[in-house]
C-alpha cells in the first residue's frame, strides 16, 4: 500500500481514532488503526472491542492501493511532528514508511488480517437528528450516568423513542438527568436502548458541526445489540448495554409543589461560592429557601463555614433541603436557560431542576441528610 | 451382687488429683499457694528432672504441729475456711482441702514442718494415698514439702508428662503468676541444683517483673491505676508499640490471684483495639483488688477464672484506666538506630556490673552503681543487678514519656494542643516532604518524624468519623433508585437488628424481598466507592458467626472500614497543601500515632539518634 495525504486532515483523522486506541489494552490490535487505501479516498478505523469508529479522509494520490494496521499512537505522534502540507505512508507486511520532507520514520505494522472487523452502517437509518440537537441532549445527560459500578445498566444513557420524540436518560442512582428532542424522520417503531457513556464521549469529541453545511444531522440504526451513529463520512458504532434501565419514571416526582425559579448564571455561582468550604467528607450545601430569597449556607468542621444569598421568585412556605453541591453545578453547567425552576416538596423528598419545559428536559436530584 | 460399688478413698483421691494436679507445675502451684498462705516471707523451690524426681517446696511460714500433719493429707482438710459463710469471703489462696491429698495419692509425698512454738520438727510421709505416723526429726521453723516420683502411682498420667524442660517452662510461668502478684516475698527457682530465678523481696511491682523478666520488659511500661466503686485497677502496661506474639503477656491478678477472665480480657482488647496489629497482643501487668464478697473464686479446681458480681462495671473501669493512660501518653514509635546506642552501652556495663559483683561475693558494689542507686531504700544485697538500677531510675517518674524513651533525650510529652495552634496560625512552618508517594518527612525541633501518610490518614478519618457521629453530624446521601442486593433470607434478621447503628453511620437498608435488600441512602463520605461492594462486605461483617458483636464495637468496626476504604492510599501523590493539612489534622488527631488497625503512623528519628550515626558525638 501506498498513498499520499494531506497532513492536516490526517492528523485531524488520527485524533479522533486516538479517542479509542489510547485506552489501556491487553490486545496490543486494539491500540491499532486501520487503514483501506484506495484510489481517491483513505478510510481509516479504529475500535476499542465495545465502540468503533469509522472515518474517511480524502487523498492526494494512491499509487498502491491496500491496507495496513499501524499502532495509532506512534503514527499520530510522528504525523504531528511534521511540519509539510503532505505525508506518505508506505507499507510492506512488516514496516511503514512515513515520509515528510526530508524525513522518513519506518514503524512495525500488525497483520491487517488480525483486526476485528467494524460493522458497517447499511441500509436506511431508523431515525434521523438534527446534530446539534443530539449534541445538546448528550451533553445535558451524560454527566449524570454512572461511572463503572456493579449496575451495568445505569453506565449507560437511555435511548427511548416515543414517536416522534426521542429521550435520552442518564442516572447513577443519586441524581437524574432526562432531555427531549423532536426526531426529523423516522421509519422505525418505538425502542429503547442503552449506550455506553464512553461511546458517547466519543461522539461528543468527533461529531462536530460539518463546516459550511447548515443542515447538521446525524443517522441513527439500532440493531439488537448495536447502535450505530452516522454523520457524512464518520460512523461510530458500539455494543449496547445489556440489562433493564430502572424505571425512572416512577423516582419521577410529581407532587413538588414548591416552585421557584432564579437564574441559572447566579444559581450557580451562589452553588460554587458555598461549596468551596465543603470537603470530602463533609460535602453538603443547605438551601433555604423563603418569600424572594435563597439562602445557601454550608460549613465543614475543617474548613469553616459559608452563606450566600440570591434573589428568587419564590412564593411557596419555607422549605430547607441539603445536597450535594457538585450534583446541582453539574446539571446547572450542562443546561443553556437563562432561567431555571427548582421545584421541592420536603427536605428528605426528592428535588426537580428543570427548565420552561420538562419535556426538553428534567433533572431530578436525591437531598442529602444528616443521621440521626 | 450388684455393679455399682461406692470407691475406696484412695482411689477418690486420684481422681480427684486430675483435676488440680494435672502436671508438675500444678503441683508447684498448689504447694506455694500453701506456702503462702502460711505467711510465709521466703519461699524456695527446688526440682529435679521436670518435677519427675523431686519438687521441693520450702517457706518460713508458721508451719504445723504433729496434729495437723496428719489432718493435712486428709482430703477436704483445711486450716483455711471454717464456715459456709467464709466461703464467699476467702482471703486466703485455697480453700478446698484437697491439694495434699490428692498429691499424696499419686506421689511419694513428704512433709517437713515446725511451728515457731514447737522444738522440734515432725516429718509425715504418704506414699501413693498410704500414709505413716509423724515422726520427730530436726528442721528450721516452717514447712518443706517434698513431692517425689510424682505420678508414679498413675502410670497412664506420667506418660502424658512432656519433657524436663517443657515442664519446667510450665513451673517457671507458674512461678511467674504467683511471684508477680507477691513481690514482697522472696521466691528462688532451683532446676537441677541451679539457681535460676532469685526473686528478692520489694515492695515494687515494676521491681519484680524486671528481676522476672529483664529489665528490657520493664522499662517500656506505663502505670496506670484507677479507683471506683470498690474496684481497683493498678497496673503496668506496655505502650502497643511494645506488642507481643502471644497472648501470655497478658497477666491479671484479682486480689493476688492471677486468673483467666474474659471480661477483663476484652476491656484489655478494647483499650489496645486500633493501636495495635490485630495479630499482636498486648503486654499488660493489671491487679485489680475487690472486696472479697464482690468475687466468687470457687469456679475452677484451680480457681484460674472467677465471677464477678457486677462484671460490667470491672470491665469498664479496666477500659477506662488503660484509654486514660493511652490518650495521655506520646504513643509515637521511636526510631531505632540499628548500631550501637545508649541503651545497648548501658546494657553491656549492666552485665559486667553484674559480672563482677557475683564473682566479688560480699564485696562493696563498685562506685558507678552508688551513683546510679537513688540510695533511698535500703539493699537486700550489696551487689544490686543493673537491671534493677536501671528500674529504679524509672520506678519514681511518673511522667510516662520518660519510661517510653530509655534514651536520655527527653521525650516531648504530649501537650499537643499549643502546638496544633502554632501550626495552623501558621507561626512555625512545618518543613515536610514527601517521598515514594508513601512517606511524609517532617522536619521536628528535636528530630525528624516519618509519617505512613496512608495510615495518619486513615486515623484522622477515623477520629473525624468518631466524632461525626457522636455529634449526629454524619451526612447521608439519599438515592433515588434505591441500590437491591440480593441477600440470602438468613442474614435480613441481622441487618434489621442492626438498623439503628447502621442508621447512625447514614445506611439506611431496608428488607425488600425473600432474599433482597434496597439500600436507600449512604454516607457522602463514601461517596467514590462502590456501594454495593462495601455493603456485601458491611453484611458479611454483620453476620459473621460467633457472638454478637455490641452495637459499639460494631460501630467502630465499620467506621474502620470506612476510614481505611477513604483514606489517601499509599503511592498517591499528595500536593504540598495536602501534606500541610495532613500534619496540621494530625496535631489535632486523638491517638494520631496509629492507623485503627493498629500499625504505626510514625516513627521518631531524634537528633541525637541521627548525630550518633555520623558520630558527632
Amino acid at each position: 500500500m501506498k498513498t499520499v495525504l494531506p497532513r492536516q486532515e490526517f492528523q485531524d483523522a488520527l485524533t479522533a481514532m486516538a479517542t479509542l486506541t489510547s485506552g489501556r489494552t491487553t490486545k496490543p490490535i486494539l491500540s491499532c488503526v486501520k487503514l483501506v487505501a484506495s484510489k481517491k479516498r483513505v478510510e481509516l478505523s479504529a475500535t476499542d472491542g465495545e465502540a468503533a469508529l469509522h472515518l474517511g479522509v480524502a487523498c492526494i494520490s494512491t499509487p498502491k492501493e491496500g491496507q495496513a494496521v499501524i499502532p495509532a499512537d506512534g503514527l499520530l505522534s510522528i504525523v504531528r511532528e511534521l511540519t509539510d502540507a503532505e505525508v506518505s505512508i508506505e507499507t510492506d507486511g512488516r514496516h511503514c514508511t512515513i515520509r515528510g520532507e526530508g524525513s522518513e520514520f519506518r514503524i512495525f505494522v500488525m497483520d491487517a488480517a488480525d483486526f476485528p472487523p467494524v460493522p458497517e452502517f447499511d441500509g436506511e437509518a431508523d431515525l434521523v437528528v438534527d446534530g446539534i440537537e443530539l449534541r445538546r441532549m448528550i451533553s445535558m445527560t451524560l454527566y449524570a450516568a454512572a461511572r463503572e459500578t456493579s449496575r451495568y445498566a445505569i453506565n449507560g444513557v437511555l435511548w427511548e423513542k416515543q414517536g416522534k420524540r426521542l429521550y435520552l436518560v442518564a442516572t447513577d442512582g443519586r441524581r437524574l438527568a432526562r432531555a427531549g428532542g423532536e426526531i426529523r424522520a423516522t421509519g422505525s417503531n418505538d425502542f429503547e436502548a442503552i449506550v455506553p457513556a464512553r461511546a458517547l464521549g466519543v461522539f461528543e469529541k468527533v461529531f462536530t458541526p460539518v463546516r459550511g453545511e447548515d443542515d447538521w444531522h446525524v443517522d441513527v440504526k439500532i440493531l439488537p445489540n448495536q447502535v450505530l451513529l452516522r454523520s457524512g463520512d464518520r460512523v461510530l458504532s458500539t455494543v449496547l448495554v445489556e440489562g433493564h434501565f430502572p424505571k425512572y419514571q416512577d423516582v419521577i416526582p410529581k407532587n413538588n409543589d414548591k416552585r421557584a425559579s432564579m437564574r441559572r448564571d447566579e444559581l450557580l455561582a451562589a452553588v460554587r461560592r458555598a461549596a468551596t468550604v465543603t470537603t470530602e467528607e463533609s460535602r453538603a450545601i443547605k438551601l433555604a429557601f423563603s418569600t424572594k430569597e435563597l439562602v445557601i449556607t454550608s460549613q465543614s468542621a475543617e474548613q469553616g463555614d459559608a452563606r450566600v444569598q440570591l434573589p428568587i421568585q419564590y412564593e411557596g412556605t419555607t422549605v430547607e433541603i441539603g445536597f450535594n453541591p457538585h450534583f446541582i453545578a453539574d446539571c446547572l453547567r450542562a443546561v443553556p436557560f437563562d432561567t431555571v425552576f427548582v421545584e421541592l416538596q420536603e427536605s428528605f423528598r426528592p428535588g426537580i431542576i428543570c427548565g420552561e419545559d420538562k419535556n426538553d428536559f428534567l433533572y431530578v436530584v436525591m437531598p442529602v441528610s444528616l443521621s440521626n | 451382687m450388684g455393679v455399682i460399688r461406692v470407691l475406696p478413698p484412695n482411689l477418690v483421691n486420684r481422681i480427684a488429683a486430675g483435676e488440680c494436679v494435672e502436671r508438675p507445675s500444678s503441683v508447684v502451684k498448689e504447694l506455694v499457694e500453701n506456702a503462702l498462705d502460711s505467711g510465709a516471707a521466703q519461699i524456695d523451690i527446688s526440682i529435679l528432672d521436670g518435677g519427675r524426681e523431686l519438687i521441693a517446696v520450702r517457706d518460713d511460714g508458721q508451719g504445723m504441729n504433729p496434729d495437723d500433719l496428719l489432718l493435712a493429707v486428709h482430703p477436704h482438710a483445711t486450716s483455711k475456711i471454717a464456715a459456709d459463710d467464709d466461703l464467699f469471703n476467702i482471703h486466703t489462696m485455697g480453700f478446698r482441702g484437697e491439694a495434699l491429698a490428692s498429691i499424696g495419692s499419686v506421689s511419694r509425698l513428704a512433709i517437713t514442718s515446725r511451728s515457731a512454738e514447737a522444738d522440734v520438727a515432725h516429718i509425715i510421709r504418704v506414699e501413693g494415698g498410704v500414709q505413716d505416723d509423724p515422726r520427730p526429726c530436726a528442721a528450721p521453723v516452717g514447712t518443706l514439702v517434698e513431692v517425689r516420683d510424682l505420678f508414679y502411682a498413675v502410670p497412664a498420667r506420667r506418660k502424658f508428662l512432656k519433657t524436663p524442660a517443657t515442664e519446667v517452662g510450665h513451673i517457671t510461668e507458674q512461678l511467674a503468676r504467683i511471684a508477680l502478684a507477691h513481690p514482697g516475698i522472696g521466691f528462688t527457682l532451683r532446676n537441677q541444683n541451679r539457681l535460676v530465678h532469685d526473686l528478692r523481696s520489694t515492695d515494687a511491682r515494676l521491681e519484680r517483673i524486671a528481676d522476672f523478666f529483664g529489665s528490657e520488659v520493664a522499662e517500656v511500661l506505663l502505670p496506670i491505676s484507677r479507683e471506683s466503686g470498690g474496684v481497683r485497677v493498678e497496673g503496668l502496661v506496655a505502650p502497643p508499640k511494645d506488642s507481643r506474639g502471644s497472648s501470655k503477656w497478658e497477666y491479671v491478678f484479682v486480689n493476688g490471684r492471677y486468673v483467666r477472665d474474659r471480661f477483663v480480657s476484652h476491656a484489655v482488647k478494647e483499650a489496645y483495639r486500633s493501636l495495635i496489629d490485630p495479630s499482636r497482643y498486648p503486654m499488660v501487668f493489671l491487679y485489680i483488688t475487690v472486696d472479697p464478697s464482690h468475687v466468687d473464686v470457687n469456679v475452677h479446681p484451680t480457681k484460674i477464672e472467677v465471677r464477678w458480681r457486677d462484671s460490667n462495671f470491672v470491665h469498664g473501669q479496666v477500659l477506662a484506666a488503660l484509654r486514660d493512660k493511652f490518650l495521655k501518653t506520646n504513643l509515637d514509635h521511636r526510631f531505632r538506630a540499628p548500631a550501637e546506642n545508649e541503651e545497648y552501652r548501658e546494657r553491656v556495663r549492666g552485665a559486667m556490673v553484674d559480672f563482677f559483683t557475683r564473682h566479688a561475693d560480699a564485696e562493696r558494689p563498685v562506685a558507678v552503681q552508688q551513683s546510679v542507686h537513688s540510695g533511698t531504700r535500703p539493699q537486700p544485697f550489696a551487689g544490686s543487678r543493673a537491671s534493677e538500677s536501671a528500674v529504679r531510675e524509672i520506678t519514681p517518674v511518673d511522667e510516662p514519656a520518660a519510661v517510653t524513651c530509655p534514651a536520655p533525650a527527653p521525650a516531648a510529652e504530649v501537650e499537643r494542643a499549643p502546638n496544633a495552634a502554632a501550626n495552623l496560625a501558621g507561626a512555625v512552618p512545618v518543613r515536610a516532604i514527601q517521598v515514594h508517594n508513601t512517606y511524609l518527612v517532617v522536619e521536628q525541633p528535636d528530630g525528624v518524624l516519618i509519617i505512613d501518610q496512608h495510615a495518619l490518614h486513615e486515623r484522622i478519618l477515623y477520629e473525624t468519623l468518631k466524632r461525626r457521629i457522636a455529634d449526629r453530624k454524619l451526612e447521608s446521601q439519599r438515592l433515588l433508585l434505591p441500590e437491591v442486593i440480593r441477600v440470602p433470607s438468613d442474614r435480613h434478621e441481622v441487618i434489621e437488628s442492626h438498623a439503628d447503628t447502621l442508621a447512625r453511620l447514614g445506611v439506611e437498608i431496608v428488607v425488600s424481598g425473600p432474599s433482597s435488600v434496597a439500600l436507600h441512602a449512604f454516607p457522602s463520605f463514601l461517596e467514590r466507592l462502590d456501594r454495593t461492594a462495601f455493603l456485601r462486605d458491611l453484611i458479611d461483617r454483620l453476620a459473621e458467626p460467633g457472638a454478637r458483636p455490641a452495637a459499639d464495637t460494631l460501630l467502630h468496626e465499620i467506621l474502620d472500614m470506612m476510614a481505611c476504604k477513604a483514606a489517601v492510599k499509599a503511592g498517591d501523590p499528595l500536593t504540598p497543601e495536602e501534606i500541610a493539612a495532613l500534619l496540621a489534622q494530625r496535631e489535632l488527631a486523638d491517638r494520631s500515632s496509629h492507623c485503627p488497625h493498629g500499625r504505626p503512623t510514625t516513627l521518631h528519628l531524634s537528633l541525637r539518634d541521627l548525630e550518633k550515626q555520623f558520630h558527632r558525638r
